[in-house]
């Protein structure tokens, strides 16, 4: 029946088995085990990356977080310097304004002490002059020509106290 | 393309064809060939052209299948020995080709059986490539001498019903094995139940490779349809008609054997109070 035959059936599935054992074992087994040990190595190379990107993270975390510590710390620095600074002009402003006080006070005694030596000198001078001028009318001239050369010595006594 | 050499071109064409046909024409046969029926009956039935193995008379399809393994075996050798060992990370063409070759298999293997796949990428992998190249081979058209002292065309082996059956009994015996193995006497049961698979399988490929085989051999008898037709008839059919059987048969072959593996998680026994409270209920 439609030319059916037991014998060229099995002569059929002996080749077949035949040629599936070679290709199993000469193509699609060293194939397989070729593609299935780069897929492998792809994963195993991924998850490397993958660590490596992790730790890059942490690493970038790792910085950022010393960054802003050394931010916050530079702010802090920068603070205390700033404190230090105010403090210092603030005592240097201090000196130079006690100092400042100082000098005029000095400058007004001296000036104080200077002005009685002055009216003490000029006192002196005065006295002197109206002696010897007390001493000459007295003495040498009538007492117009007296008047006038009193006055004149008068006046001779204020211009020297105005130079002096 | 200028108008001188495009004449040249034509006249060159055309009496290259004029020489085929004239030569056509004087190497025909005396007629001596036999009636189409014949021969078509005998594509069928095989009832005359025998070839004599050593040990047994056969059909041409039995030698066919013969020559595509040895054909199969050297290139497979060849490839394992001086292309497998130079594969490389990035594929070239022909690794690509390769890989593909095995990777669609495979890939078929673990959709359709995911649980258990490594015998089934296996098989299906042999008998995919073998129902490819036989049918390929049949484009070749190498000649054998019967045992009657006529020459034929060696055939696909699979438009051969003996290949066909041994084949599709094969797949069958592999998807029984597979429900065996991985689910006992209830796997058994579940490939029984497709009992008509064998026949099924086997005479869709009968069926297909040798209805290529008729038309072929139908266009080829008579010197008319020799022309341009054969283009489309033998070659294109025989290329559709291997991809198409290809998948057709691992397919089949890789869903029953995924659905009869499968194994599934056992029902919980019912307590009898359980069973007293349902019944109760109803």
């Amino acid at each position: 029946m439609l030319g059916f035959d037991i014998q060229q059936v099995l002569i059929h599935l002996l080749n077949f088995v035949i040629l599936t054992c070679i290709l199993y074992f000469l193509l699609y087994s060293p194939v397989k085990k070729f593609m299935d040990n780069r897929k492998k190595s792809i994963a195993d190379k991924q998850t490397e990356v993958q660590n490596k990107l992790k730790d890059a993270e942490e690493i970038k975390s790792e910085y950022n977080r010393q960054l802003e510590q050394f931010n916050a710390e530079k702010q802090q620095m920068k603070l205390d310097c700033d404190n230090e600074l105010q403090s210092y002009r603030d005592e240097q402003i201090k000196q130079a304004e006690q100092q400042a006080e100082k000098i005029i006070a000095d400058a007004k005694a001296s000036a104080q002490l200077e002005k009685k030596k002055i009216v003490s000198g000029a006192t002196k001078e005065i006295k002197q002059i109206v002696e010897e001028a007390t001493t000459k009318m007295a003495l040498d001239m009538d007492s117009n020509q007296s008047i006038d050369e009193f006055l004149k010595f008068a006046e001779r006594g204020e211009s020297v106290e105005k130079d002096k | 393309m200028s108008k001188k050499r495009l004449v040249v071109s034509l006249v060159v064409f055309l009496t290259l064809m004029a020489v085929l046909i004239v030569g056509i024409c004087l190497t025909g046969s005396d007629g001596s060939h036999g009636e189409i029926n014949e021969t078509m009956k005998d594509a069928v039935l095989h009832e005359y052209d025998k070839i004599d193995l050593g040990f047994a008379l056969v059909n041409p399809a039995v030698v066919s299948a013969l020559v595509v393994t040895a054909v199969v075996f050297v290139f497979a050798l060849v490839v394992r020995l001086f292309v497998i060992p130079r594969f490389k990370e990035v594929p070239g063409k022909f690794q690509l080709l390769l890989e593909s070759w095995v990777g669609f298999f495979d890939d078929l293997a673990v959709s359709n059986s995911p649980h258990k796949n490594k015998f089934l990428g296996a098989y299906i992998f042999g008998a995919g490539s073998y129902i490819f190249i036989g049918t390929i081979f049949e484009l070749f058209g190498i000649q054998a001498v019967t045992v009657e002292g006529a020459s034929v065309a060696l055939p696909a082996p699979l438009s051969d019903i003996n290949g066909a059956l041994a084949m599709g009994c094969l797949s069958y015996l592999v998807i029984m094995s597979g429900g065996v193995i991985h689910n006992g006497i209830k796997g058994f049961l579940l490939t029984l139940k497709d009992f008509s698979l064998p026949i099924s399988m086997s005479f869709r490929l009968f069926g297909a490779l040798l209805s290529g085989l008729l038309v072929t051999e139908l266009v080829y008898h008579y010197l008319a349809l020799s022309f341009v037709l054969p283009v489309i008839v033998g070659v294109l059919f025989t290329c559709l008609h291997a991809i198409i059987q290809t998948y057709v048969l691992v397919m089949l072959t890789s869903l029953f054997y995924g659905e009869v593996s499968e194994k599934h998680p056992k029902k919980p026994k019912k307590s009898k109070k359980i069973v007293k409270l349902e019944e109760a209920q109803q």
